[in-house]
C-alpha cells in the first residue's frame, strides 16, 4: 500500500513534541491531518503553520473522540498523546494512576475501537502507536507509566493479529530519549531539567553521517522484529538523542501487494552501492602494488563478479542458467586446465590476424589475465551472492514496508549487510587469486615463480632463490589476510560473530 | 565435434590409465589415486595440526600456527618446488614425480584440512567440552571421546570439498612431469598438434564431470547432515486425531 493512498490522519497529543513533528511531516506529505490536543492556543499555531485541522479535545473525552471518529474516515491513526507522573508505585497517588491509564491506555484503546474497524472495512490504514522504551524495560521509578506503555505494546501486537489479512499496518514506535517538552511537563520546566534530560545527550545526535548510518543499519538488522532506526525519522519526530531506540515496530506485510517471503530477494537487482564498491576497491588496491598483473587481475575478476551477480539475481531464467553454468564450470575445472584451455585451445580458434597480434604482444600474459580474471569472477560472484542470501528476507520486507523503493532497500538495507557478510570470503579468494597467479608460469608467463626458476637454473642457488620467492609470497598473502581480517572486523555487523 | 569423438576413440586408454602397463600408471586413474592418497594421508596430519593449534600448550600451538599460515600464504607451486628440491636432499636419493606430488599434497592439504577440522571443533557448543571435563575426562580424552567424533562428522561435507580441491590441485603435477590426466592430455596434444581446442575441451570436461558429481554429492551430504542435526523426525498428526488445542485462557466455568 503506497503511502500516497492515505488521505487523512488523526494525531493525538499534537500540540508539541513528537506529535507536532508528526503533524508537520504528514501535512507535508499531503495528508489532511486532524490534530488533537488539549491546548487550543498551541493547536491554532500549529494549524497556522501546517494547515492541519485543530481539535481542542481532551483525548480522554470519550464523547468528543467518538464524535470525531464518526465524522471523519481516518487512514492514519497516530496514538501519540502520553503523560507521566514519575515515582514508583510506593509513592503513587490515586489521581496519577487514573490519569495515566486514561491518557496512555484507555484513550488508545477507545481510538482503536473507533477507528480501526473502518480501516479494516476499507482495507486501508495504518495505526502508529507511540509507546516508549518504557514498555520494554525499566528506567527507574515510573511504575504506572511502564505498565501503561507495556499495555500499548501488547495492544500493538494484538492489533496486527486482529487486522491480519487486511492492508492495515500497525507500527509501534518505542522512542528513547527525545528532546521534547515531556521532561518539562514531568519534572518542571527549568534550566536544570533541560540540562539533565536533554543537553547532556545532544552530542550523540550531532556525530554526523557515520553514526546515523550505523544506527539505521543496526536498526534494519533487527528487521525481523521490525526495522527501526529510521522510524522516529519516518514518523517525522526528532531523532532520539540517546539510546538507539529499541524500536519494536513490526510491520504487517500489507497483503497481496508485498512480494511473498522467500521470493523476495530472488528478484532483487542490486544498485551499484558506492560503499560496497569502496570496500572491494580497497581490497583491490592492496594488490596493485604487489607484483605485475595482480592488481589488474583482481580488478578484472571484481568487475565481472559484479555483473555476474547482477545477472544471477535477475528473474531471467536463461541468463540465470547461463551464469550458473559459468560459475559451475569455473569452480569444477582446475585453474591450470582453464589456463591451458585459453592458451592452447581458445587461442587456436582465433583468427590469424588476432593470433599474430597476441603473439607479438605477450599472449601468455594477456590470456592468463583473461583466464584468471574470468575464474575469479565466478568465485567473487558466488561470494557476493551468498552474502546477499545470508541477509534474512525479513530485511527486504521490512525495508519495503518502511516505504523504501526497490533500489532504496537494496542500497540502504540489503547491500550494506550483504557486503559485510561477504568480506571474509572475498578476502580468501583474493589470497587464492594472488597465489593462483603462480600457475601462469606453467604457460610461460614471466611471473615470480617463473623468475625464480630462471634464477635458479642460472645460478644453481636453489635454496636462496626459493627462500626469497617464498618470503615474498608469504608477505603479500599475509598482508592481504591481515587487511581482510581488519576489514571484516571494521565492517562487522554489530552483534554477529 | 566429430574430432572430439575421434580423439576420445583413439586415446581413451591413455586418458584413463596413461601408458600402463607399458609405463607408469597415469591418466585419470593416477589423478584419483593421487588425490585419494593425498587426502587420506593428510587427514591424520590435519587432525594433529588442529589439535596442536587448539592445544593449551604454547610449544605445540605456535609451530602449528606458523606452519598453517606459511602453507596458506604460499602458492602450491612453490611448495611443489620446495619438496622437489628438499626431499631428495633429505632422504639422499631421487624420488619419482608421483611421490613428490604426494608429499606436497599431504603437507598442503594437511594445513588446509586442519583449518576445516579446527572450525568443526570450534563450532561445537562449549557445553560439550565442559560436560566432558566435568565428567572427569582429560583434555585429550575430551577431544578423543566427545569432541572429535562430533566435529569430524559435521565436517564431512567440507572435507569432501577439500577432496575436490585436491583433485584440482593434482593438475600441478604436470609442472614436474607427474603422469596424470593433464599430462596425458598434453601428450595427446603434442601428438596431434592441430587439435588443441578439442583436446583441452575434453580435458576440461573430464575434470568438470568428476568434480561436479562430487560437488553434488557434497551438497547431498550437507543436507543430510543438517537434517540429522536438527534431530527429531517430523511427527505427522494422526488422521483421525482432530482434538482442538485447549485455549490458553481458561474457559469460564458454567
Amino acid at each position: 500500500m503506497p503511502f500516497s493512498d492515505y488521505k487523512t490522519a488523526l494525531v493525538t497529543g499534537a500540540s508539541s513534541g513528537i506529535g507536532a513533528a508528526v503533524v508537520e511531516r504528514l501535512s507535508k506529505e499531503g495528508l489532511k491531518v486532524h490534530a488533537l490536543a488539549r491546548s487550543a492556543g498551541k493547536l491554532a499555531d500549529l494549524a497556522a503553520r501546517t494547515g492541519c485541522v485543530p481539535h481542542a479535545v481532551d483525548v480522554s473525552d470519550i464523547a468528543g473522540i467518538t464524535r470525531l471518529a464518526q465524522e471523519v474516515e481516518f487512514d492514519v491513526l497516530v496514538n501519540n498523546a502520553g503523560v507521566d507522573r514519575p515515582g514508583s508505585i510506593l509513592k503513587a497517588d490515586a489521581e496519577g494512576i487514573d490519569l495515566l491509564v486514561d491518557v496512555n491506555l484507555r484513550a488508545v484503546l477507545h481510538l482503536c475501537r473507533l477507528v480501526v474497524p473502518g480501516m479494516v472495512a476499507r482495507d486501508r490504514g495504518h495505526v502508529v502507536n507511540i509507546s516508549s522504551i518504557a514498555g520494554a524495560y525499566n528506567f527507574g521509578g515510573n511504575s504506572t507509566y511502564h505498565a501503561t506503555k507495556a499495555a500499548v505494546s501488547m495492544l500493538s501486537r494484538q492489533l496486527r493479529i486482529d487486522c491480519f489479512g487486511k492492508r492495515v499496518r500497525v507500527t509501534e514506535i518505542c522512542p528513547g530519549r527525545v528532546a521534547t517538552d515531556i521532561f518539562a511537563h514531568v519534572h518542571g520546566d527549568s534550566e536544570d531539567t533541560y540540562k539533565r534530560f536533554v543537553e547532556g545527550f545532544r552530542a550523540a545526535a550531532g556525530r554526523g553521517h557515520r553514526r546515523r548510518h550505523r544506527l539505521r543499519h543496526r536498526g534494519a538488522r533487527c528487521g525481523e522484529r521490525g526495522a527501526h532506526g529510521d522510524h522516529a525519522h519516518a514518523a517525522g519526530a526528532r531523532r532520539p538523542l540517546d539510546h538507539p531506540a529499541r524500536n519494536a515496530a513490526r510491520l504487517i506485510p500489507p497483503g497481496p501487494s508485498t512480494p511473498a517471503k522467500g521470493t523476495a530477494h530472488e528478484g532483487l537487482r542490486p544498485a551499484g552501492d558506492p560503499a560496497e564498491t569502496g570496500v572491494r576497491r580497497h581490497a583491490a588496491a592492496r594488490h596493485a602494488g604487489d607484483a605485475e598483473d595482480r592488481g589488474r587481475l583482481l580488478a578484472a575478476g571484481d568487475d565481472h563478479g559484479c555483473v555476474l551477480l547482477v545477472v544471477r539475481l535477475t528473474p531471467n531464467r536463461i541468463a540465470e542458467r547461463a551464469v550458473a553454468g559459468y560459475v559451475s564450470y569455473h569452480r569444477n575445472v582446475p585453474t591450470l586446465v582453464q589456463l591451458m584451455f585459453w592458451y592452447f585451445g581458445i587461442f587456436s580458434l582465433l583468427p590469424d590476424a588476432l593470433q599474430g597480434w597476441l603473439s607479438a604482444n605477450n599472449a601468455e600474459r594477456l590470456l592468463s589475465i583473461v583466464a584468471l580474471g574470468l575464474c575469479q569472477a565466478a568465485y567473487f560472484s558466488e561470494d557476493m551472492r551468498s552474502g546477499l542470501r545470508a541477509v534474512p528476507a525479513g530485511q527486504a520486507e521490512a525495508a519495503r514496508a518502511l516505504g523504501h523503493g526497490y533500489i532504496g532497500s537494496m542500497r540502504h538495507v540489503m547491500l550494506p549487510q550483504a557486503i559485510r557478510n561477504a568480506v571474509p570470503a572475498l578476502v580468501n579468494h583474493s589470497v587464492s587469486l594472488f597465489k593462483n597467479s603462480s600457475l601462469a608460469m606453467a604457460i610461460g608467463v614471466a611471473e615470480l615463480t617463473h623468475a625464480v626458476k630462471e634464477i635458479e637454473s642460472q645460478s644453481f642457488r636453489t635454496f636462496e632463490a626459493y627462500s626469497v620467492a617464498t618470503v615474498l609470497y608469504l608477505v603479500c598473502s599475509l598482508l592481504i589476510m591481515a587487511v581482510g581480517g581488519w576489514l571484516s572486523r571494521r565492517y562487522r555487523i554489530a552483534g554477529t560473530r | 565435434m566429430y574430432s572430439v569423438y575421434e580423439i576420445l576413440r583413439d586415446n581413451w586408454l591413455l586418458l584413463l590409465v596413461g601408458q600402463y602397463p607399458n609405463g607408469p600408471l597415469g591418466g585419470i586413474v593416477a589423478t584419483l589415486i593421487l588425490s585419494v592418497l593425498g587426502i587420506v594421508l593428510a587427514f591424520p596430519l590435519s587432525v594433529l595440526l588442529a589439535l596442536a593449534r587448539l592445544s593449551p600448550w604454547r610449544v605445540l600451538r605456535w609451530p602449528a600456527t606458523v606452519l598453517v599460515y606459511v602453507v596458506r600464504g604460499v602458492p602450491l607451486l612453490m611448495v611443489i618446488l620446495w619438496v622437489y628440491f628438499l626431499v631428495p636432499l633429505l632422504i639422499g636419493r631421487e624420488v619419482s614425480g608421483f611421490t613428490t606430488m604426494l608429499c606436497t599434497l599431504v603437507i598442503y592439504e594437511g594445513a588446509y584440512l586442519s583449518e576445516v577440522v579446527r572450525a568443526g571443533i570450534q563450532a561445537l557448543p562449549k557445553g560439550q567440552t565442559e560436560a566432558a571435563r566435568a565428567l572427569g575426562h582429560s583434555h585429550l580424552g575430551t577431544m578423543w571421546f566427545v569432541i572429535l567424533p562430533q566435529a569430524l562428522y559435521n565436517m564431512l561435507p567440507s572435507m569432501l570439498s577439500q577432496f575436490i580441491s585436491t583433485i584440482k590441485e593434482t593438475t600441478l603435477g604436470y609442472v614436474i612431469n607427474v603422469q596424470e590426466l593433464t599430462f596425458a592430455a598434453n601428450q595427446i596434444n603434442n601428438q596431434l598438434l592441430t587439435k588443441p581446442f578439442q583436446v583441452f575441451f575434453i580435458l576440461a570436461m573430464t575434470y568438470y564431470v568428476v568434480c561436479f558429481s562430487l560437488t553434488q554429492l557434497t551438497q547431498w551430504l550437507e543436507r543430510r547432515i543438517a537434517h540429522k542435526r536438527l534431530g527429531a523426525v517430523q511427527v505427522q498428526p494422526a488422521a483421525g486425531d482432530s482434538t482442538p488445542l485447549p485455549s490458553p485462557v481458561a474457559a469460564p466455568q458454567p
